[in-house]
Formats: structure tokens, sequence, C-alpha cells
């Protein structure tokens, strides 16, 4: 965060504290599903039953993570889960990084006309085409297979106005002086540009693998088989018969196992993570 | 190595023309500026050259190839950007060798060009070291270096020393001009700043609103510009410039009346005026004589040190300045009297043409 | 980025196509023609299990206008916008002026406000309904201290949109409070000192300085919060079902159960038509409001 100024001079007085102890306040109502959750999943099944009061006393067990490396299928999720996110994550990057520098740098007939299209496919939200994209995988019958998961989020052109917006950033005369060294104009993207965009490339990144990840209404129409389930689908698809389960120490265990990926990550990259989410719609 | 020759060469943006058939030859070996304010099209006109912008109409040779229509690296041109423009993920070493790379120049020739560079411009201490790490002194000589080990027909400056501090500035201007008189190049340099022109220049180009104003040395220029702006725009202070009106001529010579009354007899041939229309009389500061002659004001005095710039007020309203060695100066509001060198005015018609008295050796 | 593609680098050239050729190619198969496809099918009798029997003209949009159940959930759906919209705007504006400053406690309580964002739908729901539970949740648990008992939000006809209100807040609060965030920090350092040296107090500081300041802000976050909300899903799905007696089914449920689960591809698609027409209204008022600002200041 970069500019300490806002409130400069006025802190220290009554009033602060009364907000810093709102603040606080709000903060402590915002982690308490998450203390809670995490609490109780290491506490066991039958304890559970009675009575879900007194976090922070014995007796502890793992036995519900025990449970879920033995019995269930959310390892094989998480893989799935990986592999498309990681897919959208690489494909995007490339295609978005090539689509950005055409757009920003180069000149081709057409190009107006088609940057105006990309501007206008922002409009366009997932749920407007989910039906008729469905169709469309189901006459090429590529349901249930990675390729059908990882496609459709690439076409989404947030990450091509990204790289457009960041390579017209770059001082056009580092370019020129590539050009001026004989570079070729692939050499002078792929020697010059590319490493020098390797900050919003790690934005871009991030925010295509936590979109991947996390995608939920995609994946459930299109994962039907349970070996194709991505983690979101299958947690998912264990909520349904919520109802009937005796253990909740389980499903917390759950919770916390399907979220520790992510948050491990958001403890590592914090920083990227907030700009490329709160970067996402102000485009 | 050879000379660059601009034949007719224009270039409009949409509906906006910024160079109007333009032609000019610059000679093998030349140290040539283009000068102007900003916006004159000295920039665009050097990014041509360069074929980094396209021609709308005309012909670009260098060293009578015609070039206008190859890339940017095959013109046998190198630049030196006004913020240097090195590659900053790449180590100084890299910065130099990449166009040398890219022409496929052999591993072994390139060392030893990147030491014979580097021993010129005193970076070698520096080749392992990233662009960021760099002084903007340091940047510039590397920026230097990557041009000279491509040994060019021609090299093209755009503004290189604005991103300097004054010290450094005067510095680089030296050595830019020793650098030149060793590699015997072509160079060509565009500034807006005059003192860069006048000091470094074999010949200047000042342009005025994508037109050439004038081409000569830069004495000749300084002493006889051909045109109102050029006079205004080179020399620091600017020219003192003040409305007259010609009362006739003794012996050929043109003599005219200033709006205060005063009489200045001229050293410049009235054949060569037009009959009538306003004129404006131009004399530098160090042709303006205080003593005896015209009453005036002292209106502001600036100390530079080794001279006193005094801004003074005709008894009309109209400002002249005029300097003193030192600090030999008058206080402000001092009633001062003034005479102009009559053998080293100008005279501007209407239009900004120039007429200057013969020229005095 | 509104400006049209400003001129590049270079001549043009036919070659400099292939920079964007993949992603146009993509965009076109995976984005335009399903956007096509979705209108032709919005207008046809088309139901996975019986085939295509035809187009129907506007048949499926007469028959989405005159069914409950589908009026019903774009009543939903915009209550529940209307229940959140306000509350991001609110919370995440006063998060951000409280949490503007480069204190380790503030970048901490900044962290717990966001961390949640990262999640999935799926896992917030699970998390949330644990909460829910009638005799075990931790709301459950916290109204009893209060000596409320029997409150299940899921299943209350007058609680369940709230409740679900509740878990997208406190879900995605990060975005807005980042985005608030962002525009505190644009302002710059002199305004406040000039505003300090006239003694300007600290609520007129905020109301006349800070919050002018960031309007624009406000009013894309507003916007923005506006069509996101719109795309209600997940959360409806996992935590209610859209129940009790349809009273939290949003407008992307119906899509989701009329398509998938129904499999009238025709019908869907008209329901997605009007979706995606109510979000370009939204976009284009943002549009709109953008430039007005604009033209105003």
């Amino acid at each position: 965060m970069a500019a300490p100024h806002a409130m400069r001079g006025y802190r220290n007085g009554f009033g602060d504290r009364v907000l810093f102890v709102a603040v606080l306040l709000l903060a402590a109502i915002w982690i308490a599903p998450i203390v809670w959750v995490v609490g109780l999943s290491f506490k066991p099944n039958d304890v559970l039953m009675r009575s879900t009061g007194g976090i922070v006393f014995p007796p502890f067990t793992l036995k519900n993570y025990a449970d879920i490396l033995a019995a269930s299928s959310v390892f094989h999720w998480m893989l799935n889960s990986a592999i498309v996110a990681i897919g959208q994550t690489i494909l995007t990057l490339l295609i978005a990084s090539l689509a950005g520098y055409g757009f920003a740098r180069t000149n081709f007939p057409g190009k107006r006309m088609l940057f105006v299209l990309v501007l206008a496919a922002l409009a366009v939200p997932e749920q407007a085409i989910i039906v008729p994209l469905h169709t469309m995988f189901a006459v090429v019958d590529l349901h249930n297979t990675y390729a059908a998961l990882i496609a459709p989020r690439l076409a989404f052109p947030f990450g091509v106005l990204l790289m457009t917006q960041y390579f017209r950033a770059i001082s056009p005369e580092i370019e020129e002086a590539a050009l001026l060294d004989s570079a070729s104009r692939f050499k002078v993207f792929w020697r010059i540009v590319l490493p020098l965009s390797i900050p919003a490339q790690a934005t871009l990144g991030i925010y295509t693998f936590l979109h991947g990840w996390n995608d939920y209404f995609w994946p459930l129409v299109s994962a039907t088989k349970p070996e194709m389930y991505t983690l979101t689908v299958g947690l998912a698809a264990m909520q349904t018969n919520f109802a009937q389960t005796e253990g909740i120490g389980f499903l917390m265990a759950q919770a916390v196992f399907a979220g520790l990926p992510v948050m491990i990550l958001y403890l590592f990259f914090q920083r990227y993570i907030v700009s490329a989410v709160a970067g996402a719609p102000a485009k | 190595m050879s000379g660059l020759s601009l034949k007719n060469v224009s270039k409009h943006f949409g509906m906006l023309e910024v160079i109007h058939d333009l032609s000019l030859d610059i000679a093998d070996g030349e140290f040539a500026v283009f000068l102007g304010p900003s916006g004159c099209g000295k920039s665009t006109l050097l990014r041509m050259v360069a074929g980094l912008e396209p021609l709308s109409g005309g012909e670009i040779h260098i060293g009578g190839k015609r070039i206008d229509a190859l890339a940017p690296g095959d013109r046998g041109v190198a630049m030196v950007f006004q913020h240097y423009a090195l590659y900053p993920h790449m180590t100084v070493r890299q910065n130099v060798a990449f166009g040398l790379r890219n022409i496929g120049t052999k591993s072994d020739e390139i060392a030893r060009k990147i030491a014979a560079a580097a021993g010129t411009l005193e970076i070698a201490h520096l080749l392992d070291r990233k662009p960021a790490q760099l002084s903007g002194g340091q940047r510039q000589r590397v920026a230097i270096a990557r041009a000279i080990v491509k040994q060019p027909d021609i090299f093209l400056f755009d503004e290189p020393l604005s991103n300097l501090d004054a010290a450094l500035r005067s510095r680089t201007r030296i050595e830019l001009a020793r650098l030149h008189h060793r590699l015997r190049a072509t160079m060509v340099f565009v500034t807006h700043d005059q003192v860069e022109a006048m000091t470094m220049a074999t010949r200047i180009v000042v342009m005025n609103q994508g037109r050439i104003e004038q081409v000569g040395a830069p004495m000749e220029i300084y002493l006889q510009p051909a045109t109102r702006f050029v006079a205004s725009f080179i020399g620091s202070p600017a020219m003192n410039f003040l409305a007259a009106t010609p009362t006739g001529d003794a012996n050929g010579r043109i003599m005219v009346r200033l709006a205060d009354g005063t009489t200045v007899a001229t050293a410049i041939p009235a054949a060569a005026l037009p009959a009538s229309g306003p004129f404006t009389l131009g004399v530098r500061a160090e042709h303006v004589l205080p003593g005896a002659g015209s009453p005036a004001r002292v209106d502001v005095v600036e100390r530079l040190g080794e001279r006193t710039l005094v801004h003074a007020l005709a008894n009309d309203g109209s400002t002249i300045v005029y300097d003193e060695p030192g600090d030999v100066a008058p206080a402000i509001g001092d009633h001062i009297q003034l005479t102009i060198d009559p053998a080293h005015v100008h005279l501007f018609d209407a239009a900004g043409r120039a007429y200057h008295a013969d020229r005095i050796a | 980025m509104s400006g049209a593609a400003s001129s590049g680098i270079g001549r043009p050239s036919w070659a400099n196509l292939l920079f964007v050729l993949p992603y146009m190619l993509v965009l076109a198969v995976l984005l335009i023609a399903p956007v096509g496809l979705g209108m032709w099918l919005s207008f046809q009798d088309y139901d996975m299990l019986g085939g295509w029997a035809g187009g129907v003209g506007f048949e499926n949009f007469t028959n989405l206008l005159n069914d409950r159940i589908f009026l019903g959930t774009v009543r939903n759906t915009v209550i529940f916008v209307v229940l959140t919209t306000p509350a991001f705007i609110v919370i995440g504006l006063f998060l951000a002026l409280s949490l503007n400053d480069r204190t380790r406690r503030s970048s901490a309580l900044r962290s717990i406000f966001f961390g949640a964002s990262v999640l999935s739908v799926t896992i917030v729901t699970l998390v949330w309904r644990l909460v829910y539970l009638p005799d075990r949740g931790l709301l459950a648990d916290t109204l009893a201290i209060v000596g409320l008992h029997g409150l299940d939000p899921v299943v209350s006809e007058t609680y369940a949109l709230p409740a679900i209100a509740v878990v997208t807040v406190w879900w995605i609060i990060g975005l807005p409070m980042t985005l608030f965030l962002a525009a505190l920090q644009q302002i710059p350092a002199e305004i406040y000192e000039a505003a300090a040296l006239d003694r300007t107090s600290r609520w007129r500081t905020l109301l006349f300085i800070t919050l002018p300041s960031i309007r624009r802000t406000v009013v894309m976050v507003a916007v923005l919060e506006i069509i996101l909300q719109f795309q209600l899903f997940g959360q409806a799905l996992l935590i209610t079902g859209g129940g009790p007696n349809n009273r939290s089914r949003p407008m992307v449920q119906f899509i989701y159960e009329a398509g998938f689960r129904d499999l009238q591809l025709g019908f869907a698609a008209a329901a997605s038509q009007i979706l995606f027409a109510l979000m370009l209204l939204a976009a284009l008022a943002q549009m709109w409001l953008g430039r007005r600002q604009d033209g105003a200041s």
C-alpha cells in the first residue's frame, strides 16, 4: 500500500480509538467462521454431535484429516483442479501476451475493429453463453475432458486487455532501439518486451490460476463424471447430502483441507493476489 | 561512412502536416544539429531517417543508396535515444552485444568490438552491471557504446543530453565533440538547446513548424540569421527586437527611426530592402552600448557572474537588454543612456526575412 | 483502456496479425459463436431429449414472462442486489478509510478482510452451512448466548435470501475495499496538507475532500457490484437450493435448472438473453455515469 498520508495529522484522538475498536470488532466477526471451522475440524465427531461449544478444550484429534487422506476423492479432484488451472494459466499467458503486444505495439489492417470486438467481449457474462457453449461441446463430444474444462476461459478478454495496457506503458524507445539493433518483430517481443512484462505476467497468471481453481459453473455442467470433477464441483457434490452426514468434523476438515492450497498461495503472494483481483474489474 | 541526403521529404499524421517538402544534404563526416522548438518536426525527421516513422513522401539516401523503404536495422544507422533506451533486463555487455548478435557477428569479434568501445567510453568496469545500477551519465555512455560497436554510416542522437544535469551535460558535449573528431563519422543530433547546437555542430539546421529556416555553420547562423525566428532562437539573451521605420538612406545604407525617436544609420544596403512595410530592428545585447545616447531606465538586473544582463525600458516602453562585463552595473531605477551599434543591427520585414549589413570580417 | 487501439510502432503489416490471431480464433469460437448460437437457440423449441422442433418466435420469451417461478427469480435477484450492493459500498468504504495506512496493524486487518475472497464458492458455502447449522452452528451457538433459539435461516422464507447476502458480503468484501483503497491513494497528499493548514476538521475533510475525490470510484464499485451480484448462483444453489418455496432462487439458478436439469435448451437460452440484457443495461449505465462524471468535473 503506497501512501501513508490519507489521515496524517489526525491520528491519536478519541475518535480514532472508537474507530479502531469498531474495525477490530468487524475483523473478529469476519474471522470467526474460519477460526471456528478450523478449530472444530480437530475435534472428534462424537463430541461435535453433542456440542460445538468449547473449541479450545480437549479432546483433539487428527482423525478427520486422516479420513480425508484415506477415503475421499479430494486428492484426485485437487489434481484435476490443478491441471485445469495451470493449463488455463499457461495458455492464457501465452495468447494474451501475444495478442496484447499485437494490439499495443504493432499495426495491421483491421486492428481497430478487432480491438473493439475484444472490448465488447468484456460485456458478455459467462452465464449468458453457458447453455450454447455446453451444446457446442456436447456436439463435438468433448465433455468430461480436460480440454473442455480448460478452453472456455481462454476466450475471456481480460488478459488481453491487461497485457495491452501493460505493453503500452513500456517505453517505445526500448523497442525502437531493438528494431535499430536489427531485431525482428518477434524477437523484439520475445527477447525485449516479454522479459519486461514479468510483473504483469505474474498478476495475470495469479488471476487466471485463482479463477481457474475456483471456477464452479462451467465445471459443474461440463464435468459430470466424478473422476473428472474439479475440487469445487466435488466439494459441492458432497454438500448435497449434507443433511444425512453424521460427521460435521469431517466436513469441516474437508473445507479446511480444500482451502489450504489457495490460502498458502495467499500468504506468499498476497500483494500480487490483491492487485490481480482488484485490477480485474478496474479495467 | 557516407553522407545523408533528404529529397522532398514530407510527413503528415492524418490531416496534420508536420514536415513540408524538405530537402537537405549532409556531407560525409559532418556533425549536423537539427535545432528548433518542440513540435518543429526535428525529432520526426530524425525518426524518419532511422526508419521508425514512415515517410508520407520523398526519399532518403545514405551514401547514395536509397534507404527509406528498408527496415530500421538495415539502414546502417545507429541511434542514441533521449532516455537511452537500454534494455533493462540485460547487462551492459548484453546491451552492447544485442545488435551485433542479431546480425550474426562472431563471438570473438563481438568481444573485440565491445572491448574497444568500452575502452573508448571508459565503461569497461561496468560491463556486467544492469542499467538500473548505473548513473545517468554512465547510461549515456553505454547507449553511445551500443551505437559505436555497430560502426554505422550515420549516428543519430535524439536529444540525448536533455536528461543530464547541467554539469554533466556540458562535459558530455565536449566528449561528443571529441568523439566526432576521432571517429570522423557523420552525426545527426537533434536538440532544442541552442548552446548544444552552437558548441558541437559543424552545421546547424534550424527548423520551425516543419520547415528549414536556415542551414549554416554556427557562427554564420549567429551573425547572419536568415529569419527573425532564427535570430530569436539563437543566442542568449535573445536578440532585442524594436519596431523601426525607414527614413531614407545615406550612401546607399538604410536609415531607420525607432519608436522612441532615435535614428539609427545602419550598414544595411538600402537596395536590398523591399519598398515599404513595417520593419523590425534586431540587435544583440553585446551590441547595445551604455553611455551617451537615448535615455532609458533600468528595470531588472541579472547577474551571471562573468557578466551582468541589464534590462532597460526605453521611454516608449520597449525593453532593451544589454550586457556589462563582470559586476559593473547600474541599480534598478537608475536613468541611463544607450546607443545601438549601427554596424551590427539586422532588419526583418513583415514576413520575418532578414537583411544584414555586408559581412564584416 | 477505453481509447481505441492507438498507433503502434512500425509500418502496418499483415504479418503482425499473427500476434493476435490465436486469441481472436479462441474468441470467435468460444465466445462470439456461443453468443450467436444462444440468440438463435432462444427462438427455438430445442429440448435435449426431444430434439429440435423448429423455431417458435418469441414463444420462449412470452412463456418466461408468464412463468411465476422465473418472475420470482428476477425479483429474488433484484432483492439480492439491493441487499448486497449498499453493504459492499458502506462496509468497503468504512474499511478502506480505516485501514488506509502503512502500519502493520492495518496491513494485517486488510489481510483478514480480503482473505476469504481467494476461496472458492463451494468452500465458502461449506463453511457457512456449518455456521448456519440449526443446533450446533456458530450462529445458533452465538444466538443461544442471548437466549434466541431455533433460528434456521436456511429454511426461513424471510431469512434465506438475507442469509445468502451475508455470506456473499463476507466472501468478497475484499474487492470493494481494495478498489476504495486504491482510489484513496490516488488523492494527492498536498490536498490533505492544504486542508490541515486551513484547519479543516476531520469530518469536513472526509465530507468535502475525501468523498468527492473518490466519487467516481464509488459509482464504479456500485455498478460493478450490481453486475457481479446479478450473477448470484453458487451460494444460493449450495446453501438453500433456491428454497424455501423458491424464495431464494436467483435467475442464474433458473437458467441452470432449465438448461441442465430440465434440458430445455431454447427456454434456458431465452432466460440467458434476459439476464444478459439486464446486465448490459447496468454496464451501459456505468458508461453513461462515467461519461457524465467526466463532463461534470
